[in-house]
């Protein structure tokens, strides 16, 4: 494996029966990136993190971690014993690893209000939720793997787990891999992007160089672009066409050009369905 | 056991310990003097130990890998640094112990009892099950076979029911059926069946030596020769001439009772493999 | 102290926006040559920004030597920016300030205050 590397797949799939869920799937991530994973419902995701978590075996390829390398999981559903009380959940997490960070717990635990001794069964979703990231983070990984984090929070707690999250990336160096359909939220969060459709990874790179390579172009209706460059997406309504190419070349009046967001990058690309050559 | 294993477990663990206590506690008060607690302290022998050993099979060792799974905790419990395997091993050790000591209590108490029967009048019954080492390697199969049958299902209710069905054939065949054959029969020729042996089979043999079964010969005869005399004769005009009884000495009795032991120990043993294996194969990448 | 803000609907990049609140709070004045920059956690903490992002945001500002990295003490304004001196600065905005207020009062928004401004930038585009 090769140094600085927190996390490499190669050539990773897993069929179930005569389906392949996920099919040769390879890419690097650096140490101390947050990944996110980008992709349609059934594309995959929760195939390819379970398989990195250590939790399936994959049908070829194989992931690989650092000497050392310890990953952390959190389920979409957040599973819990629910008899235990969230204390009881963070000794699991103190007997069932290595190293562990029982402050760390707890600041979580205490920073998003969860009552220590109340059984996690009679918490509310959004406060099992906490339970599963307390026992995470507790866990001091190296690698922390979570499927659909902020699925169960309001939009105020999605913005304050964010935070901690990327706090704990600041303090600890940990590398973060979340996979998530709300792309919206990713912009300033996520600094690598793993785009997922239909089993096949679309892309795998740096969200700053992929942004800088994207414009989107405005200007009346038009079959072709007004500048060279690739074209990631076309659509035309009324006397107006927009597109968005792969390629910054200035334009004149009245063509106006802009960067375009994330969400347009990923939704482009996954609606043109590219592959990129591994 | 350690703290997580209790924490999870422990409401299963003091329910069979109050179980165990509670038959414990009516067995050995009670008076085995008369004919109706003399049968029901039989029935308690003969029913008990498997009894518990099936309640251990279906709700400890069904459970112990189903209910992870069922509750998705084991998504929990082994992405931590532990793998799914030495979670296995580890649960698994952990739970056997309170299985060895409840059975060990369970065999001391079917013992005193045993012993007071034996103290009156009244016939006392066979204690070949009774032997702690044979019951400790039947109820720890039936616990090998509900895990295994739980990794393989990951459905708590499905995996109990296929234990109960599967561990209960496996008891009675082996007890009702395969038991008497575990070693070679002795044959005895023309004599009567001794009391105090286990009977394997008995018939009737022609002069070439082929044996004929007592049932389809006495039909022919007995039923129309009421006098003994006139039944040897028509037995002898049928071509039989010797009857033989096949039998296990009460000096075998430990080396069938080894055998037995022997074959659930392997089989325990086997069980727990598999699911060691399965767990391997499916959940571990690392 | 700055506090930055990442605008997650623009598409500019995160460590761009930030860069460029850092120039702008130089150019106002609001941080000094010697001034120490938010801490890579403290600006993680509140603005829920990716800690590279902010560190290649530091690390941009440093190859534009505006500030420099002092080993285990954090990041420090090296630069001023803004040619104007600090007092006609000061004098500026508070004229400005009156002016914006007497705009209000003749019922103009913002984005007719960025027009008249934006006009006022490039007189060329006055006569088109």
């Amino acid at each position: 494996m090769t140094d600085g590397l927190a996390l490499a797949a190669h050539g990773l799939g897993k069929r179930y029966r005569a389906t392949w869920a996920l099919r040769d799937c390879s890419f690097e991530l650096p140490e101390g990136r947050v990944a996110a994973l980008v992709g349609t419902n059934g594309a995959g995701k929760t195939t390819l993190l379970t398989m990195i978590a250590g939790l399936l075996q994959p049908t070829e390829g194989e992931v690989r971690l650092p000497r050392g390398g310890r990953v952390a999981f959190v389920a979409q559903d957040k599973p819990l014993y629910r008899n235990f009380t969230p204390l009881d959940m963070l000794r699991v997490g103190a007997k069932l690893n290595r190293q562990w960070d029982q402050g760390r717990a707890i600041d979580w635990l205490t920073r998003f209000d969860v009552p220590p001794g109340r059984p996690c069964g009679k918490l509310s979703g959004g406060q099992q939720a906490q339970v599963a990231f307390a026992v995470a983070v507790g866990s001091r990984p190296s690698l922390l793997v979570l499927d659909e984090p902020l699925s169960d929070l309001d939009p105020l707690a999605r913005r304050a787990v964010i935070n901690e999250l990327l706090t704990e990336v600041a303090d600890t160096g940990m590398t973060m891999v979340m996979s998530t359909h709300v792309v919206a939220e990713l912009s300033g969060v996520a600094d690598h992007l793993l785009l997922l459709a239909d089993g096949a990874l679309l892309m795998s790179g740096d969200v700053d160089d992929l942004l800088a390579e994207h414009r989107v172009y405005i200007g009346p209706r038009s079959p072709e672009p007004p500048v060279p460059g690739r074209i990631v997406q076309a659509s035309h309504a009324g006397g107006q066409s927009t597109f968005v190419l792969q390629g910054d070349a200035p334009v004149d009046e009245p063509w106006t050009v802009r960067p375009a967001t994330l969400e347009e990058v990923v939704l482009a690309r996954l609606s043109a369905g590219w592959t990129v050559a591994a | 056991m350690t703290w997580l294993t209790w924490r999870i477990e422990r409401v299963k663990v003091l329910v069979g310990a109050a179980l165990v206590l509670i038959a414990a506690a009516v067995l050995l008060t009670l008076n085995v003097n008369g004919p109706v607690t003399m049968t029901g302290a039989r029935v308690a022998l003969t029913l008990g130990p498997p009894a518990f050993a099936v309640v251990v099979a279906v709700f400890w060792g069904a459970p112990l890998v189903a209910r992870e799974y069922e509750q998705r905790t084991h998504l929990v419990l082994w992405s931590q640094d532990r793998p799914a395997t030495r979670w296995l091993a580890l649960r698994v050790a952990h739970l056997l112990l309170p299985v060895v000591v409840l059975m060990f209590v369970v065999n001391v108490v079917a013992r005193l009892t045993l012993d007071r029967m034996r103290g009156t009048a009244i016939q006392a019954m066979p204690d070949y099950d009774l032997w702690l080492p044979l019951q400790l390697a039947t109820v720890i199969a039936g616990f090998a076979l509900g895990v295994l049958v739980g990794v393989l299902t990951r459905n708590v209710v499905l995996s109990m029911g296929i234990t109960l069905v599967a561990y209960a054939a496996l008891r009675l065949y082996v007890g009702v059926i395969a038991r008497p054959h575990l070693l070679p029969p002795l044959r005895l020729l023309d004599k009567v069946r001794p009391l105090d042996v286990m009977f394997v089979a008995g018939g009737y043999l022609d002069r070439d030596g082929n044996e004929l079964a007592a049932s389809a010969v006495q039909s022919v005869c007995v039923g129309e020769h009421p006098v003994i005399a006139a039944q040897d004769q028509c037995l002898v005009a049928h071509g039989i001439v010797r009857s033989f009884v096949d039998i296990q000495p009460a000096s075998r009795l430990t080396d069938l009772r080894l055998v037995e032991f022997g074959g659930y120990a392997v089989l325990a043993i086997a069980l727990l493999a598999a699911a060691w294996l399965v767990l391997r194969r499916r959940e571990t990448t690392r | 102290m700055v506090e930055f803000r990442v605008d997650r609907g623009s598409g500019l990049p995160a460590y761009l926006q930030i860069a460029q609140q850092v120039r702008e709070a130089l150019r106002l004045g609001w941080l000094a040559p010697g001034d120490r920059l938010p801490a890579v956690r403290e600006v993680v903490a509140t603005s829920g920004v990716n800690p590279n992002t902010v560190l290649k945001a530091y690390r941009e500002l440093e190859f534009a030597g505006l500030v420099e990295a002092r080993q285990g003490a954090g990041t420090f304004v090296k630069a001023g920016l803004g040619t104007g001196d600090r007092e006609a600065l000061g004098q500026l905005y508070e004229e400005l300030a009156g002016w914006l207020s007497r705009a209000r009062q003749a019922g103009l928004e913002d984005e007719d205050v960025y027009a008249l401004l934006r006009t006022a930038l490039d007189p060329d585009r006055e006569r088109e």
